[in-house]
């Protein structure tokens, strides 16, 4: 996708984000920061799968690559959606209060977690992503030999990122598999949505090596999610267990249990049958399911953080997930299309 | 006349090499249409499209294997259940007896063994493995099934009339298969 699809979308994104942090306050830049992470989780996926693709070969990718390389390429959408974040983060974060308000477990943080290093860190993670995604052809046709430093340096930032945005939003909580745990199911949505787009158009075979390969993110991703409950509910300390007992209360119960039905119980149970694996219909079914469980997992995970809903968050959350959606869709769309015009000149 | 029936009762059937992978898939197919049923095809490598050929399909090892997986899972589930909660109740860490979390890590592994096993034991078994004697080895030439041989054997029937339809299919070389 070009710079011309994107720069409409990026600059709506930018206003919105801008004017809602203005006027909304927490309640706006808590759904705001959902929606922007659940739509952004797709590029990051991508990107993983454009340089797993780099190093294995193989004709599920050939097959896939223009759905991972469109998918990245709205990687500087969730830029321009992440970037007003860092104007209000006196809105999102606690460790911004005055150190003596805080508690012990967080002032120790206070060397790590301080306005000024987090904006860097901040906007370091996307000079990596995007650096990334402009070595692996995205926005030229040249791809550098990237893919190997490359995955690893992706799952560090997006380690680190998680860290940041995600865990640091309730700053006495500390979980290391935290990451890998995101970076599996980003990945896993990746697919589903590539999947979703694209099933149909694919031959079978290249089809169900993704499948296969969806079915092996899914399980890693259920693996490192059940490790760290496993770990932090067996040691049952204060600061770690609060997290799961933020997300166990009122709504967020039946969310977590439709959330893991939806984006794994699901899709498991149809990549179990080989006859299903093989089918666009099916596959594109569990690839639904996926993506609409990756919604709620990310809501989630975010939103329990603020305490109890706010009213306007009821309207607000699905209102905003589905604006920036839209603009990701256009801007899609946009860049397929001047691809599409591009590959006919 | 006792001689004749003596070595049509040791016919077992023949063997037929052919020179690459499509070779003998095109074999298969064919004879499959003119009415063979106990074929066999022995390659060095899985050949894409002979099972197809040969309408081999495989359909009880996956549902053995799934359903004797979920039932030993769900007896290791049971077992710990019922010690911690009916047998041996006791506090651990101020959790609750049935703390199921703590149950899915060997109820996994349980789960996954029995499914392992299922699966091997059931395969060997179809295979009818381990097999002391097989009249296929009385050809000299088989060995190179595992190296540079694409066969197909066929059981029964008339030996000269398979012979024929064997070399008209581009067999290189035709052999008969003695119990």
């Amino acid at each position: 996708m070009t710079p011309r699809a994107i720069l409409p979308g990026g600059i709506a994104l930018l206003a919105l984000g801008a004017l809602g942090a203005a006027l909304g306050g927490a309640a706006f830049a808590s759904s705001w920061l959902a929606a922007a992470l659940i739509w952004g989780s797709l590029p990051l996926g991508a990107l993983a799968m454009l340089m797993t693709q780099g190093l294995t070969g193989g004709r599920w990718g050939e097959q896939s690559r223009p759905l991972w390389l469109a998918l990245a390429a709205t990687l500087p959408l969730f830029a321009a959606a992440m970037l007003p974040l860092l104007f209000g983060l006196h809105t999102l974060f606690s460790w911004t209060l005055p150190a003596q308000e805080l508690p012990e477990v967080v002032r120790n943080k206070l060397a790590y977690l301080n306005r000024p290093f987090f904006v860097v860190r901040s906007l370091g993670y996307f000079a990596i992503w995007l650096g990334l995604a402009w070595a692996l052809g995205v926005w030229r046709r040249r791809t550098a030999p990237v893919q190997a430093p490359g995955l690893i340096l992706w799952l560090l930032a997006l380690t680190f990122f998680a860290f940041d945005w995600f865990m640091s939003l309730e700053p006495e909580f500390y979980s290391d598999i935290y990451g890998l745990m995101l970076g599996t199911g980003m990945v896993a949505a990746a697919i589903a949505c590539a999947l979703l787009l694209g099933a149909q158009h694919m031959d079978p075979g290249a089809r169900r090596d993704i499948a296969n390969l969806w079915l092996a993110i899914l399980l890693g991703w259920a693996f490192t999610a059940f490790s760290q409950y496993i770990v932090i509910w067996s040691a049952n300390l204060p600061d770690e267990i609060g997290w799961y007992i933020h997300r166990s209360q009122g709504a967020w119960r039946p969310i977590s249990v439709i959330s893991f039905v939806l984006f794994f119980l699901l899709p498991f149970i149809v990549l179990l049958s080989s006859a299903a694996k093989g089918r666009a219909d099916w596959l594109m079914f569990a690839a639904a399911s996926c993506l609409a469980g990756h919604i709620l997992q990310i809501c989630w995970l975010i939103l329990p953080a603020f305490g109890g809903w706010s009213a306007p968050q009821v309207w607000l959350v699905p209102a905003l997930v589905l604006v920036v959606g839209a603009i990701y869709g256009a801007g899609y769309n946009a860049g397929q299309r001047i691809n599409r015009g591009a590959e006919d000149d | 006349m006792t001689e004749q029936n003596h070595s049509e009762q040791d016919h077992y059937g023949l063997i037929a090499r052919f020179a690459g992978p499509e070779a003998l898939v095109a074999a298969t197919l064919s004879a499959r249409e003119a009415g063979y049923r106990r074929l066999e095809a022995h390659a060095p490598f899985p050949v894409p499209g002979l099972a197809e050929a040969l309408t081999f399909r495989e359909r009880g090892i996956p549902l053995i294997a799934l359903s004797l997986g979920a039932t030993a899972a769900a007896a290791a589930f049971f077992l710990q259940w019922y010690t911690a909660v009916i047998d041996y109740p006791f506090v651990v860490g101020g959790k609750p007896l049935n703390s199921w979390p703590a149950f899915l890590p060997v109820t996994f592994q349980v789960g996954i063994f029995s499914t392992v096993m299922a699966a091997t034991i059931t395969m060997l078994a179809k295979d009818r493995l381990p097999h002391y004697y097989h009249p296929i080895f009385n050809c000299d030439d088989f060995a190179r099934a595992s190296a540079d041989g694409f066969f197909l054997s066929v059981r029964g029937g008339d030996p000269a009339e398979v012979e024929d339809f064997l070399r008209a299919q581009g067999a290189e070389n035709v052999r008969e298969l003695m119990l």
